[in-house]
């Protein structure tokens, strides 16, 4: 408690507090532009921060950190364009739920989930980093394959129609994700001799290709046929309904984004992902979700912005990032002249607690600069498709290019695109293959780690209660909707015979 | 619009000020004109560890040189893709560098079809000398290398090491010593150092190797164990680290890191860049970088630095050959 | 749903994509079996790909057998012959523009890939207005990502740099 009032004298001087404004909003307008996702984001701003003291720097690119992620669902939902990753989710329901006019109060649901999401995990931090971290750190590759398939059944729980067409879009996603060099041996596989295949494809043009330059050259295709009349904007904040519905989403997500984003297989995005499936699990109209449910954003966004914070712990905890955008700020903490590790805690506390101090303020600061932005980013379904869309497929080029300066990560934008569009052609939901995809090489690289550290695998799995607990957790998921289901027949068959 | 024409002013005349200093340069040298604009150090690794390495001797030259530097990323296919950059499309002008460890030209040639060759680049200076360190996790059965030589010699393969990577430094390192000390270890790659170190911390694999960076600090914090350093001799900053020499196996592997200028570049540009960079790595923000990353700096110029690549090279191949990773 | 050609379409339609996953599958195969396969505790690189692309084949054989009803979006009209050329026009301008960047340089290459984006969008040839609209969102862009967020797009090889 003393450590948190500390980090909060830190956080809240008034340098400290312009930096950390200055982070988010820089943040918000990156992660608003596609394609620039947080990585990008703190990679460019990076140099900008070498002049400050390491605690400002450091409070400054979390600024960042939470400002693009969080303005990456802005576009998200607008346009169909996830700027990263962690977004993907928000696109299935936000996006439709722009379609229908209701773009303000999904942005607002997903800043007010973001922002409740981000104060749970910063308190969390605060409170019990140290034993979290310990329970993270026995998380080996049997654990995270557990995990990953956890987020697997997800997919195959929010796949729609023709179960057989989801498969093939399943399959496709993680074949995918097999291009590129095998990371055991280092074997290119179907590289065809094209040395950019080499590392694979990467998830940001994936995304922003089949989802959002598929959608655009679909639009492009009816500029004759449909009236190219722009989306209604509709209200700016969500509905009485929006909210009810919205609660239970945010603090589950929160809680559950929280512990999946700390362990090391997880983060954010699979975060998000299986936020989506609980919350279609749980909620009374599943028949909405993919057609503009709020609880499709509200519960995906408190979960990855959640996770975000979660997988600071085992950075400001061990000196241990777990995903690039914390590995990032390692370089970040070491150009600062900080050694992290697990002394960091001890011999700079200021450091931890000015983050997580840093990291509530962030959040206060980030709803209250983007509640006033959602009247001015509803303003860009006003612009004209005919001429937004130009602007549309500019940007996703320069994200696309940005990735590693070089024109042919536009070429594969460009494929993902004509692939995105025909496969809405051939009537095949495209979101299976994205998160198939985002899960694929992970799933494949834990497979065969588990396989090389266990000599049986069964005798090995009954050693590792965690991964069993989640295997277990995952049967649930199937099977508890069929058991409820069976229990409101007992219920209604029970109430008839009162009658 | 006013915004946009300032801009525009603003880079004309940054331009014409660059011309002018360049101007001054060609006078007082009289020889040839370098550096006449901005240089840029290509490297060819994701942003966060290498390229804050180029950035902190970046600073330092500014100073020397009179030019802006600039570092730019160039990520993929471990490393060649920048260092085909450099090889294929840079002006040989010494206004392009790679900046870079030495794998896209002792390792990678082995393994794969490149689109250079090695001769297309030439050594300026090699600047780094790693350290790599070997780490165990805390309860394993051993706790330094005679200990863990004898207990792999008992349980062969039982003995897991993580690396940073199939065919990288570390696992090539990691069997180059299971091949110096005759035993037989299991190879457990993981996507980067860190993520096998943190699978070492949490006692999931035996062994892990890494830049001194990564294990050191959770040696202090008592989460790993130190067991040996790869150098021939114990670096300045890890005094309390044995090498595998004095623990009675015969092996030293020194990760170089280094610049490379274009094949066609003048002799007394890369001289002159040399210069610049023996000057820059006792330079005070390359100092506070080696302090807090553990990066022992050491400046060679190009001569002995084109004969490290090349025994490296040397070494490397029957490695990759015997590991079944030569192309 | 206009005429003969939808009706065609809405036949050949499902069993278009499940001969497509059908190629993908086989050259998935083929080229997996290249690939050293391993043990099953040592699996190797091919392993998994082959499982997936076997499962790839089977599922687009059981979708080309059965293609079973479509998918209840099916109320979405086609953009016709038209709209076919409009996104072949889009797609040829975005590749032309990824080939010639680096040799034309992000302002040339992006004015000109904008004019023709609006130019479509506008359904003219020859338009002033798409033309200062190119100019200014391409200056825009380059401001915002070039000069603010330094981001590194190519000068142009054609201009010397």
């Amino acid at each position: 408690m003393e450590g948190l009032l500390g980090g909060f004298i830190v956080a809240l001087k008034p340098m400290n507090l312009v930096f950390c404004f200055g982070g988010a909003l820089i943040g918000t307008l990156i992660g608003v532009l596609p394609g620039l996702g947080p990585t990008a984001a703190i990679a460019m701003l990076l140099p900008l921060t070498i002049g400050l003291d390491p605690v400002s720097a450091i409070i400054m690119i979390a600024g960042i950190y939470y400002g693009a992620s969080y303005g990456g669902s802005t576009t998200a939902i607008l346009v169909k364009i996830p700027g990263e990753a962690q977004s993907v989710v928000t696109c299935l329901d936000g996006y439709k739920m722009a379609q229908q006019g209701r773009a303000g109060s999904a942005i607002a649901i997903a800043a007010i989930g973001s922002f409740v999401a981000g104060t749970v995990g910063a308190l969390a931090i605060g409170l019990i980093s140290m034993p979290l971290v310990e329970f993270a750190i026995r998380f080996g590759p049997a654990e995270n394959l557990s995990l990953l398939l956890l987020g697997f059944i997800v997919i195959l729980v929010l796949a729609k129609g023709n179960v057989v067409k989801s498969l093939i879009m399943i399959v496709a996603g993680l074949l995918l994700a097999m291009v590129g060099q095998d990371v055991i041996t280092g074997q290119p596989r179907f590289t065809f001799g094209i040395p950019e295949l080499t590392d694979g494809f990467g998830v940001v043009v994936v995304a922003m290709g089949i989802f959002g330059l598929g959608e655009v050259l679909e639009n492009v295709e009816k500029f004759r046929t449909r009236s190219m009349q722009a989306v209604p904007v509709g209200s700016l904040m969500p509905t009485k309904e929006d909210w009810k519905r919205s609660a239970m989403p945010i603090a589950r997500g929160s809680v559950l984004g929280f512990l999946i984003g700390l362990l090391p297989g997880g983060g954010a995005t699979l975060a998000s992902f299986i936020s989506y499936g609980v919350e279609k699990k749980f909620t009374k109209h599943p028949e909405e979700f993919g057609n503009g449910a709020v609880e499709g954003v509200a519960g995906p966004e408190a979960a990855n912005n959640a996770g975000a914070a979660g997988s600071f712990i085992p950075l400001l905890a061990l000196g241990l990032p777990g995903n690039p955008v914390t590995a990032l700020l390692l370089g970040a903490l070491i150009v600062h002249n900080v050694t992290p590790g697990p002394l960091m805690i001890q011999e700079r506390p200021e450091i931890f607690w000015g983050v997580v101090a840093s990291m509530y303020v962030g959040n206060v600061m980030l709803v209250a600069l983007n509640l006033p932005l959602i009247g001015i980013w509803v303003q860009l379904l006003k612009v004209p498709y005919r001429a937004l869309y130009a602007a549309l497929i500019l940007f996703m080029i320069i994200g696309a290019y940005s990735l590693n300066n070089n024109p042919v990560e536009v070429l594969l934008l460009l494929l993902f695109g004509v692939l995105g569009y025909g496969l809405r052609k051939l009537r095949f939901d495209t979101a299976p293959l994205i998160l198939a995809f985002v899960l694929g090489g992970p799933i494949e690289f834990n497979l065969r780690q588990t396989m090389m550290l266990a000599r049986d695998p069964l005798d090995y799995l009954m050693g590792r209660p965690i991964a069993l607990t989640i295997l277990g957790f995952g049967l649930l998921l199937i099977v508890l909707p069929m058991f409820s289901k069976v229990r409101q027949k007992l219920m209604v068959a029970r109430a008839v015979n009162e009658l | 619009m006013s915004g946009m024409d300032d801009a525009g002013i603003g880079r004309r005349a940054l331009l014409g000020g660059l011309a002018a200093t360049a101007g001054l340069g060609l006078t007082s040298r009289a020889a040839f004109a370098f550096p006449t604009q901005p240089i840029t150090f290509v490297v060819p690794y994701a942003p966060g560890s290498t390229d804050q390495f180029a950035r902190a001797f970046g600073s330092e030259m500014e100073k020397i040189l009179g030019k802006t530097m600039l570092v730019e990323t160039r990520p993929g296919a471990g490393g060649t893709i920048g260092a085909n950059y450099v090889a294929k499309s840079a002006k040989p002008d010494g206004h392009t560098l790679l900046f870079s460890t030495s794998a896209p030209l002792s390792v990678a040639p082995h393994q794969n079809q490149l689109p250079y060759a090695v001769s297309d680049l030439r050594p300026v200076a090699r600047v780094g000398l790693g350290p790599n360190v070997m780490g165990a996790r805390i309860g394993a059965p051993f706790n330094d290398v005679k200990s863990l030589v004898a207990y792999a010699k008992a349980n062969p393969e039982k003995v897991t090491f993580g690396s940073a990577g199939a065919g990288g430094g570390t696992h090539l390192s990691g069997e180059a010593f299971a091949l110096a000390a005759d035993i037989k270890l299991t190879h457990v790659p993981f996507p980067g150092a860190t993520p096998a170190v943190a699978a070492t911390v949490g006692g999931t694999i035996d062994l892990a190797l890494g830049f001194a960076q990564s294990i050191v600090p959770q040696a202090k914090g008592g989460r790993m164990v130190a067991i040996a350093q790869f150098g021939k001799t114990r670096a300045k900053i890890l005094p309390d680290v044995p090498t595998f020499a004095e623990s009675g196996v015969d092996l030293a592997l020194s990760p170089l890191v280094g610049i490379w200028a274009p094949k066609a570049t003048p002799d007394a540009v890369v001289q002159q860049l040399a210069t610049a960079i023996e000057k820059a790595a006792t330079g005070p923000a390359v100092v506070a970088f080696a302090q807090s990353t553990m990066t022992e700096v050491e400046f060679a110029g190009p001569d002995v630095f084109g004969r490290e690549i090349a025994e490296e090279s040397a070494m490397m191949k029957p490695l990759l050959i015997k590991l079944g990773l030569a192309k | 749903m206009t005429g003969k050609t939808s009706s065609l379409a809405e036949a050949l339609r499902p069993r278009l994509g499940a001969v497509v996953g059908i190629i993908c599958g086989l050259i998935g195969t083929f080229a997996s079996l290249q690939l050293p396969l391993g043990t099953s505790r040592l699996l190797g690189p091919g392993a998994v790909p082959l499982l997936l692309s076997l499962a790839m084949t089977g599922l687009s054989l059981a979708l080309f057998v059965k293609p079973g009803p479509d998918e209840a979006d099916a109320d979405e009209e086609d953009g016709g012959l038209h709209g076919a050329a409009m996104v072949t026009l889009v797609v040829l301008m975005i590749g032309a523009f990824a080939l010639l960047l680096t040799w034309l340089g992000f302002i040339t290459a992006g004015t000109a890939l904008m004019y023709g984006l609006y130019a479509i969008g506008e359904e003219k040839l020859v338009s002033a207005k798409a033309l200062v609209r190119a100019v200014l969102t391409a200056l825009a862009a380059y401001l915002l990502f070039v000069v603010a967020l330094s981001v590194n797009m190519p000068a142009g090889s054609l201009w010397g740099y």
